[in-house]
C-alpha cells in the first residue's frame, strides 16, 4: 500500500546523531553481557574486547557502524498465500498482533480466565480474517501446553490457523531448532526457507545491557538460515533504564545495535528488524505502562532511529493498560496506534491484548482492527491532484446546489472516505430504536460471526501431520 | 512518634541519606541504645511505606529510603546489636529470588525493597536461582517466608520444583511460600501447593504480613 504521509519527527538530526554516538560509547565502554560461548567467540573474532569469564563483549565503534551498513534496508516478510507479503523498510506501516497473554477476557462471560490452546487458535483465526491485521505476532502462551515446549505449540497453532506472516518467540535452543524444522517442512528445503520465509523469530533482549543465552542461540539459528529476526529491547524507564525518555532511548538503541552486530557476524545479508518496546513503570504503583503518552513518544524515537540507520523497524503500538475493552482502552489504544504510525514504524505490533500485554480479548481485536483502519486512512493522507482538487467540478456547480448526484462524488466516495465496520454513525433515534448498543456488543457480534464462519487456508495434509510430529518428538525428548 | 523516628522520617522524605547516618552516629556517641535506634528507624521506614501505599510517594522514593536504612542498619547498628546479643524486631524473615532459568528480576527487586520497608528482614538471592540455593538459604537462614518470582511461562514450573524440593528436605512446613510474576496466578499457587500468590509488590507485603501472623 502506498503511504504518502511523511513520517512525523520528534528528534532533530543533531539529537539523532548524539543518540548514535552515545550508543556507540556505551557499546565500547560498558559492552554487552552475552552468556553464550558461541556468541562471545563471534564477537571476539570480529575484534570486540571479550572477557570470557565475565561473558562481556565490548564492541568497537567501527564494528557497529560497519555492521549497520551491511544490514539489508528493505526486506520482505512472506505469507503462505503470497497475498499478504509485506515489504519492510523506509516508512512502510503494517499493523499486527502481539504476544505474551496467558489470560483472556472470556467472550461469553466477560470474566478473566486462563488462555488455552483452543483460545489461541480462535484468536489467530479471527486475526486471519480481519482485513487490517497485516501480520501475526502470536498473541498468547496457552497454559495447557507444557511449559518446556509452549513456544513450539505457539508456532504450530499459528501455522495451522493463518496464512499471514508469523512472528513468534523462541524460549529454548531445542524449540528454536524445532521451529526452524517446521519452517523447513512448509518451505520444502533450506533454499525455499531462505528465499521466502513465512516466519520470523522475535528476539527479546534484557536491560541494562544483557542478553539471555537462549535468545542469542535462537537468533544465531534463525540468522544462519535467513529467517528474519525481529530484535527488540523493552526496558522500563525508571526501573531498568533511566527514568528520562532520552536516556531510555539511548540504552535501548545500544542494546539492539549490540545484538545487530552479533547477527551480522553470522550472516550480514540476513533480514533484521530493528525493534523496541521501551516503556515505563507507573511511579506510584510500579506497574508497567504501555498505554501512555511516553510509550507513544518512545516509539517515535524507535522509528526515527531505524530510519536514521536505514533499517526495517518494529515496535509496540495499539496497546492499553486498561483491563478490558472500555473507554480507557479506547483512549490508550488510539493514542498508541496513531502516534507510532505517524512516526513511520514499519511493524506496529499490539492488537488483541488488554491489561498491558497479559490478556487477550477477541472483542478488543475486532475494535483494534477498526482503529487500524482509521489510522491507515490517516496515513494515506490527502490525495492531491487536478481530479481531487476538482476545480472544474466546483465551477460547474457554481453557487448553491450540491454535490450529491455528481459522478465525481461516486467516483471518489470510497477511496477518499473510510467507512466504519463497527463504529456507530447512525442518527440518534435510529440508534435508540436499534437497542442503544455500545461498541462492545457490536465487536462481540462481529467476533462471534467470524469465529463461526471463517476457515483458515488449510495446510497440505502431509505438512500438517509433519508439524504435529515435530512437536510430539520434541515433547518425548524433553518431557 | 519518638523524636528520633520523626527526625529519621523527615530525612527519608527529603532524600537526606547523610542526615540519617549522621543522626545515628550522634545518638550512638551520646550513649544511645542501638536496639532503640534500630526500632525507631524501622518505625520511620514503615511510615514511609504507608505513605507510598496511600499513593503519596513515588516508588523510587520508597526504594531509596529502603536502601538508605538498610545501609545504616547493616553497617552501623547490626554489628553493635550482635556484640550485645540483642536482636532487632522484624516482621519476619523472607528469602526471595527469581527462579532458575529466568533473568528478569526488576519486579522481584521491587518486592524485596517493599518487604524491607515494611519491616521484614529480606535475604535477596537475586535472579536465576536454582532450587538448591533456595533450600540452602532456608536451612542456613531459617526464614518464615520463601518468595519466588518468574516472568517466563517456561520458568514458572521451577516454582513448583522448589516446593517439591522443600518437601523432600522436610522443610515445607517450616516456611510459608509466596509466588508471583507475570504468568503466575492464584490458581497456579494453589495447584503447586504454595501458600499464597501476590500480583504486585503492595499485595506481596500484605500477604507476607498475613502469613507472618499465622505462624506466630
Amino acid at each position: 500500500m502506498f503511504m504518502k504521509m511523511a513520517p512525523f519527527e520528534v528528534l532533530s538530526k543533531d539529537e539523532l546523531y548524539r543518540l548514535h554516538l552515545a550508543s556507540l560509547e556505551l557499546l565500547e565502554h560498558v559492552g554487552v553481557k552475552a552468556p553464550s560461548k558461541r556468541a562471545l567467540e563471534l564477537y571476539d573474532s570480529a575484534g570486540a574486547e571479550v572477557d570470557f569469564a565475565k561473558q562481556i563483549a565490548k564492541i568497537p565503534q567501527y564494528l557497529v557502524e560497519e555492521c549497520i551498513r551491511k544490514t539489508p534496508r528493505k526486506i520482505t516478510l512472506y505469507s503462505r498465500d503470497k497475498q499478504h507479503n509485506l515489504i519492510l523498510g523506509e516508512d512502510k506501516r503494517y499493523f499486527g498482533t502481539v504476544g505474551f497473554a496467558t489470560r483472556m477476557v472470556d467472550i461469553d462471560t466477560g470474566q478473566y480466565r486462563s488462555l488455552y490452546k483452543k483460545d489461541l487458535a480462535d484468536g489467530i483465526r479471527l486475526a486471519d480474517a480481519l482485513e487490517n491485521i497485516d501480520f501475526q505476532l502470536v498473541m498468547g502462551q496457552p497454559v495447557d501446553a507444557p511449559a518446556e515446549v509452549v513456544d513450539l505449540y505457539q508456532w504450530l497453532i499459528a501455522f495451522e490457523n493463518t496464512r499471514k506472516h508469523i512472528v513468534c518467540q523462541v524460549l529454548s535452543k531445542n524449540t528454536a531448532q524445532a521451529a526452524i524444522e517446521m519452517g523447513l517442512l512448509i518451505a520444502g528445503d533450506e533454499e525455499g526457507l531462505r528465499k521466502s520465509p513465512i516466519m520470523s523469530f522475535m528476539i527479546c533482549l534484557n536491560s541494562p545491557m544483557f542478553y539471555g543465552a537462549f535468545e542469542l542461540e535462537g537468533m544465531i539459528e534463525a540468522v544462519r538460515l535467513g529467517v528474519p529476526v525481529y530484535v527488540e529491547s523493552g526496558p522500563m524507564a525508571g526501573a531498568n533504564s533511566p527514568v528520562t525518555l532520552a536516556g531510555t532511548a539511548v540504552l535501548t538503541n545500544a542494546e539492539v545495535l549490540g545484538a545487530l552486530v552479533l547477527s551480522r557476524l553470522v550472516d550480514p545479508r540476513s533480514p533484521f528488524i530493528y525493534g523496541s518496546w521501551s516503556r515505563s513503570i507507573d511511579m506510584k504503583l510500579g506497574s508497567v505502562v504501555l498505554g501512555g503518552p511516553e510509550f507513544a513518544l518512545l516509539r517515535l524515537c524507535t522509528a526515527q532511529l531505524a530510519q536514521y540507520y536505514n533499517l526495517p523497524s518494529g515496535g509496540g503500538a495499539v496497546l492499553c493498560d486498561s483491563k478490558t475493552y472500555d473507554e480507557q482502552a479506547g483512549c490508550e489504544k488510539m493514542l498508541t496506534a496513531v502516534i507510532p504510525a505517524l512516526g513511520g514504524l514499519n511493524l506496529l505490533t499490539g492488537m488483541g491484548l488488554v491489561a498491558s500485554e497479559t490478556t487477550m480479548s477477541y472483542e478488543q481485536l475486532v475494535i483494534d482492527n477498526e482503529i487500524a483502519g482509521m489510522v491507515k486512512r490517516v496515513l494515506r493522507g490527502i490525495d492531491f491532484r487536478d481530479q481531487t482538487l476538482a476545480i472544474d467540478l466546483i465551477k460547474s456547480v457554481g453557487t448553491e446546489g450540491n454535490y450529491l448526484a455528481k459522478k465525481h462524488t461516486l467516483q471518489f466516495a470510497e477511496s477518499e472516505h473510510w467507512s466504519p465496520k463497527i463504529l456507530d454513525r447512525q442518527f440518534s433515534d435510529a440508534w435508540i430504536r436499534s437497542g442503544s448498543a455500545g461498541l462492545h456488543q457490536r465487536a462481540k457480534d462481529k467476533a462471534l460471526k467470524i469465529l463461526g464462519e471463517h476457515k483458515p487456508l488449510p495446510l497440505p495434509n502431509e505438512t500438517s501431520k509433519g508439524l504435529r510430529k515435530i512437536v510430539e518428538e520434541l515433547e518425548k525428548k524433553v518431557l | 512518634m519518638s523524636e528520633l523516628t520523626q527526625t529519621i522520617k523527615d530525612a527519608l522524605l527529603t532524600f537526606e541519606e547523610e542526615k540519617i547516618e549522621e543522626t545515628v552516629v550522634k545518638r550512638l556517641q551520646s550513649g544511645g541504645n542501638p536496639l532503640e535506634i534500630v526500632n525507631a528507624i524501622t518505625a520511620a521506614l514503615i511510615e514511609v511505606g504507608e505513605l507510598f501505599q496511600k499513593g503519596e510517594l513515588f516508588l523510587p522514593h520508597l526504594v531509596m529510603a529502603g536502601e538508605a536504612v538498610k545501609s545504616v542498619i547493616l553497617n552501623r547498628l547490626e554489628p553493635l546489636l550482635k556484640a550485645t546479643g540483642a536482636e532487632r524486631k522484624t516482621a519476619g524473615r523472607v528469602v526471595i529470588g527469581t527462579v532458575a532459568g529466568d533473568i528478569h528480576d526488576i519486579g522481584k527487586s521491587i518486592v524485596a525493597s517493599m518487604l524491607f520497608s515494611a519491616g521484614f528482614d529480606v535475604i535477596d538471592l537475586g535472579k536465576d536461582v536454582p532450587a538448591d540455593e533456595f533450600i540452602k538459604a532456608v536451612k542456613e537462614r531459617n526464614p518464615n517466608i520463601v518468595a519466588m518470582s518468574a516472568l517466563l511461562s517456561t520458568t514458572l514450573p521451577v516454582q513448583k520444583e522448589v516446593i517439591e524440593v522443600l518437601k523432600k528436605n522436610d522443610l515445607r512446613d517450616k516456611v510459608k511460600v509466596i509466588v508471583g510474576g507475570a504468568p503466575a496466578t492464584a490458581e497456579w499457587a494453589e495447584e503447586i501447593g504454595a501458600d499464597s500468590y501476590a500480583e504486585d509488590a503492595v499485595e506481596a507485603v500484605k500477604v507476607a504480613k498475613r502469613l507472618g501472623e499465622k505462624k506466630t
